[in-house]
This record gives C-alpha cells, structure tokens and sequence, in this order.
C-alpha cells in the first residue's frame, strides 16, 4: 500500500534540532515507537514505575507545579496549580481525568503527531497525571475525524493494559487506575473542557456554565481534571529529569518546550519541538524550521497560534513564543499553532474562512455567539465578493464587542478576536476591497443583495 | 440483558462486546458516540430503527439519540455513498490550494462538491482536519491523503477506482475489553450529599 509517508511530521524527522534538547520528539523517528515492545527497549514506563516506587502523589503534584508547565491546549493554565484543585486524597469520591485528544483549532496538528508516533508517551503522562490525583479512570477523547490515530492509541491502551500497566493494582503497589479511550464524531467546540465532558459522557458537546468548575463537578458530577495531550506528555520528562532541568529550558514564566505548528505559506511546513521563548523570526525563517516563505515572496501577516489568535504584521516577527510576550501584543500563544500567509495571500479571504469556520462551529446555546458569529460571516463574505459597504467595518467592530465576554464559553470571544486583529493591522485591506466594489460594480453593491440580516 | 423490541443493527458478537464495554463507564449512554459509528460503519447510516435500538441499549429516549445524531457532521441519516471524500476548506488548506484540489475532483468525479454524490462517490468541503502542516489535505473514508495537488488527487481517486489504492470500507476492528479493569466507582458506590 502506498502513501505511507507522514508529511505531518517528516519535516522534523529529516531535521535534527539545532542547539536544543527535546523531549517530546527525540524518540517519535524511531520505527515502531507505538509497540509497547520497542517502546519499553526505550524506556517507556521506566519513569511511572520509578514513581510509583518512590515518590508520594504529592511530589509529583508539587514537581508539577515547581516546574511551571502550562497547559498546552490554548489557555495556558499552570498545570500543577490545576492538579491542586482536585479534591485531597482522602476523599472518597471517584475522580476523573479528562484528556483532551480533540485537537480541532485550524492550523493546529500537534497532538496527531504525538499520538501517532508515541502513544505510550501520552499513557506514561496519563498514568503519572492520574499516580499524583488519585485518578479513578482516565478517559481519552479523540476527534472523530482522526481514526488512524484512535486505531494506534487503542491499540497502545490493550498492549499496555495486557502488559499490567493500566488496570488494578499496577505493578503490584496497590495504585490502579483506567484508561479509556472515546471516538468523537466531528464538533469543534468538543474541545472547550466541559464540552468534550459532555460529549465523553454521550452527549451533544454543549459547554456547561462554569462554575462549577471540572475539579468540583466534572464528568458524571465527579471532580475532574481536565488536560491536553501535549500537556501530559510533559510530565514524565519533567519528573525524570527534574524541576531544575526544565526550567533551563524555555523562560521563566513560560518554561519548557512546545510542539509548533507551522503551516501555510513556508518553505519547509512541519511541527517542530523548540524552546518557548524563540522567536517567531527564528520560527518562519530559521532553515531548521519553516525556512521563510516559500517561493521567494515577501511576508504580509502570520497567525502566531492558531485560528483564533488573529494576524500580526511582519513589523512584529521579533516577538518571542510565550505567553506573556504575546498576549501583550493583543493575541495569544494559543496552541502556537503558526499560520503564514505571504504577500499575495488576502487578508479579507483569511479572516472570512476563520469567521465561517465559527460560525459553523458555534453549538448555538448563546444568543450572541450564534447571532454573532453569523453577522461576521454574513459581513465578510460580502466584503470578499465585492458588496461591500463602507459602514461594514465598524458594524464588525461593533458585532465583536458585543459577542466578547458574555457567554457560556469563550468561543463566541475567540471568533471575535481575530476579526478585530485583522482590522487593526490590515484595516486598509478591508477598505480597498470595500472601495474597489464601489467603483467597479457600484450599482450591484447598492442593490440590497446580501443584506446582513 | 437485551430488553430492546428492534430488531440489533449489529452482528451478535458485537453486540455482546458492546454490552461488555457499557460497563467500562459510569454511565451507559457513555458508550453512545462510538456505537453510532459502529452501527454506520456496518449499516451505512443510522436509521430510526437503529436510533430506537441504540437508544434501548444505553436506556435513553430515541429523541436524544437523534439530538446527538445530528449535532456531529460524521453521522449520515440518509444512505452514504460507497467513498466519501471530503476536502478541507481551512485557512492552511485554502492558502495552499484547496480549492484548486476541489476543482480537481468535481472534474475527475464528475460531482458538483456540497451536492450530495452518486452513490459510488461523494464530494464535501469540512473544517480543519488537523493536518494544517500537510496542506492541501483531503480524507476517503476516514484516511488522510496529504500535500496534494491537483493532479495527485486525481490520481488518488482513479487507482482508489482501479482497486491501486485502498481505503477502509466496513467495520473497524475489535478492541479486546481488557480483563484488569480497575473500575472502583462500580466498587465501591457511595452516595453524596447534595
Ligand atoms: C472553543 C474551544 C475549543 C478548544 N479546543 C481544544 C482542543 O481541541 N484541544 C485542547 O486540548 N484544548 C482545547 N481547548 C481548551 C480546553 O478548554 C482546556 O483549556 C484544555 O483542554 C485544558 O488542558 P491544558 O490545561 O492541559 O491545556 C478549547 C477551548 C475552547 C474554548
Ligand atoms: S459561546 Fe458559542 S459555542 Fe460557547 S456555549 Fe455559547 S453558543 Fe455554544
Ligand atoms: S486547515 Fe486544513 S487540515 Fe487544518
């Protein structure tokens, strides 16, 4: 059978990463690293074993927690702060770790990779996640669309459940804990926390009004933690080699690795494990990594990370990928999922795919997320085809204050902000099109067709 | 324990497998999203027959199972077509061309994209896929076929069409139900205040 390359992540295979340690690729190019046989020849498992022989739940919490890892999935929360929200060890409830294989925000195809390469990675950050709460049962919940990946993850689940990894009494030293793994069937907003809780539990992924947050009430009204793929996969490196080794990696605020997508117009697209902290230059440009843009064009915008982080100009190309640095600048480190789009690419056509693509995702339980995201879409599609009027833009500005803020989950805000970036830097873009369709189908544009409403 | 008047969508074995893995959650109705899949994979679609005998199964109303049904994109009410293709329309796909990748294949099928198919084919645009990286990108059948061109798509649906290239079609595999379940919340039940 043909096709067996994984363009995805053949870029970073070909490439050994300059100057940096890595530790959540350095062993995803070896051929079989999803059996559980060549993965324990090396070292899977080898860290939860050590953990449970020697370390109390709650020093891996606090190792966790001194090593600053934040949340992978798109907000960045402090992960062994979240851990800490869990209800203490004596309580007898049963608990939950929900994992977050939904992975569905454009530009976005980290955890894929992970998942595909290294399953037993993501079981060993499962296991140590769930060693350190207390965790009853894990439950894995994958986007639909990926069946490949939910084939090689469940595959991985049975060998290391054969094998006495997961299941009752681990090893012999009375911890247990399941894993279970659950297929999606195609939603985005399946990935917001609570969402993907509901649709864990078989239900349509409407979020669920926060608080009560997970920790207090979670899957089956059981406290629960919620946690990307990525994020987990963190951990066994981080209680293997230590708070003090991680922390040399990456910044003070934003320590660690991240796996950065970059997609769009570049030289050499991939994912690549590099330091927070690295510049998005160093990113676009830099030959290990996308190697600038491609066919010798110029740069007009990128996405720093991912879909619903908006556009930068190319004057901010020297913000560093953290956190901090880039919520300064009005966006976010989101899922540092990169997007590039080259001198010929339009802004307008961008931020219109992004707007629709909310649209169509809004599950449509709040007013101004379902109205909202509508008139975005209704507006910029206008604006595309050339019937664009000149109120348009502040009528946007106005429909995007008025959906932020005000919701059951921050979708309907996370449709609104690259909409304002794309105005706020690219604003003449906008204005061009918008001219350009006065002048040259004047009359069609006045003629009432695709009114908003 | 089949209480269900409905005649099973599925083949006795897998019926018993999925009564065993309902008890891997608290609740029955866990199970629902992946039954759904497994009913379509051999069904081709879930009709209200089946709605009614999953709903049975998991002890819901059929009503909710078709709130569910058609809440995602991946469940077809009406019968599908034999391959499905579907093209991401995405911001990293559109920059590098998906709409030259559609183009391509309403010609070599024949199809007009969005409009259904023929039964042997059929030609839809989804939301981003997760293969960003690998742009353009298009999926038959739950496969992914990546950094397309025109004329690599054309040529994947022809020797998919000469039997050159497979997809799945049918049913997906077993997972054995492991036999160490853990499970304490079955254990050990216990009652919370409100
Ligand atoms: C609309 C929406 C979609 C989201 N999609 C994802 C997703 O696909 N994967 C993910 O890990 N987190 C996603 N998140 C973030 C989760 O709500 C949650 O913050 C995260 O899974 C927590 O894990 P972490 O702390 O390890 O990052 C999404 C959030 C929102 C509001
Ligand atoms: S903000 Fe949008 S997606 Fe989120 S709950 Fe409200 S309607 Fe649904
Ligand atoms: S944008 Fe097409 S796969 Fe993500």
């Amino acid at each position: 059978m043909s096709g067996a390359t994984d363009p995805a992540y053949a870029w970073p295979l070909r490439t050994p990463h300059p100057g940096h340690e890595t530790y959540l690729f350095d062993r995803i190019g070896i051929e079989g690293m999803a059996d559980l046989e060549t993965a324990r020849a090396h070292g899977a498992y080898e860290t939860f074993e050590r953990v449970l022989e020697e370390m109390e739940p709650s020093e891996v919490t606090a190792a966790v927690k001194d090593s600053g890892l934040r949340g992978r999935g798109g907000a960045g929360f402090p992960c062994g702060l979240k851990w800490t929200f869990m209800p203490p060890l004596d309580d007898p409830r049963p608990r939950f770790l929900a994992v977050n294989a939904d992975e569905s925000e454009p530009g976005t195809c980290k955890d894929r990779v992970l998942i595909r390469r290294h399953p037993h990675l993501l079981l060993e950050g499962i296991l140590c996640a769930s060693y350190a709460m207390g965790i009853t049962a894990a439950h894995i919940f994958i986007r639909g669309e990926y069946v490949e990946e939910a084939r090689v993850l469940q595959r991985a689940i049975d060998e290391a459940y054969a094998a006495g990894w997961i299941g009752a009494d681990i090893r012999g030293k009375g911890f247990g804990v399941d894993i279970h793994l659950t297929r999606g069937a195609g939603a985005y907003i399946c990935g917001e926390e609570t969402a993907l809780m509901e649709a864990t539990e078989g239900k349509r992924g409407h979020p669920r009004p926060k608080p009560p947050f997970p920790a207090a009430v979670g899957l089956w009204g059981k406290p629960t933690t919620v946690n990307n793929v990525e994020t987990l996969c963190n951990v066994p490196a981080i209680l293997a080699k230590g708070v003090a080794w991680y922390r040399r990696i990456g910044t003070q605020a934003s320590p660690g690795n991240v796996l950065a997508g970059i997609s769009g117009h570049v030289a050499r697209p991939g994912v690549y494990e590099v330091p927070l902290g690295i510049t998005m230059r160093r990113l676009i440009e830099d030959e290990a990594f996308g190697g600038g843009v491609r066919n010798g064009k110029g740069l007009k915008a990128f996405i720093p990370g991912g879909s619903s982080s908006g556009f930068l100009p190319p004057s901010e190309l020297d913000v560093p990928l953290t956190h901090d640095d880039l919520k300064e600048k009005g966006t976010m480190l989101g899922t540092a999922s990169v997007i590039v789009l080259d001198e010929d690419a339009s802004i307008v056509r961008a931020t219109r795919i992004i707007a629709d693509f909310y649209h169509d995702e809004s599950c449509g339980q709040c007013s101004q997320c379902r109205e909202g995201t509508g008139w975005l879409a209704r507006i910029l599609a206008r604006i595309e085809r050339g019937a664009g009027r000149p109120e348009d833009l502040d009528i946007l500005l106005e429909a995007c204050a008025n959906m932020k803020g005000k919701t059951i989950c921050v979708l309907s805000d996370a449709a609104a902000w690259p909409v304002e970036l794309a105005l706020r830097h690219f604003r003449g873009e906008f204005e061009e099109a918008i001219d350009r369709a006065r002048t040259v189908v004047g009359v069609a544009a006045g003629s009432g067709e695709g009114s908003a409403s | 324990m089949e209480t269900s008047t409905t005649k099973a969508p599925l083949p006795p074995d897998r019926t018993a497998w999925w009564e065993r893995r309902k008890a891997c959650f608290p609740e029955a109705r866990a199970i629902l999203l992946p039954l759904l899949h497994d009913i379509q994979d051999h069904r081709g679609l879930v009709d209200g027959e089946a709605m009614q005998w999953a709903a049975d199964f998991v002890g819901i109303s059929p009503v909710e199972v078709y709130g569910v049904l058609t809440f995602y994109w991946m469940y077809d009410l009406e019968p599908r077509a034999k391959r499905r293709i579907a093209v991401c329309r995405n911001i990293s796909c559109d920059l590098m061309g998906a709409r030259r990748i559609v183009e391509a294949l309403e010609d070599e099928l024949g199809l007009e994209c969005d409009r259904g198919g023929d039964g042997d084919w059929s030609l839809r645009t989804v939301e981003c896929m997760g293969a960003c990286t690998a742009a353009p990108m298009m999926d038959v059948n739950g496969r992914y076929f990546e950094e397309l061109t025109p004329e690599k798509a054309r040529e994947i649906v022809r020797a998919i069409r000469e039997g050159r290239e497979e997809v799945p079609e049918g049913p997906a595999e077993f997972a054995p139900v492991p036999a160490n379940l853990a499970r304490s919340w079955t254990e050990e039940p216990r009652k919370e205040e409100a």
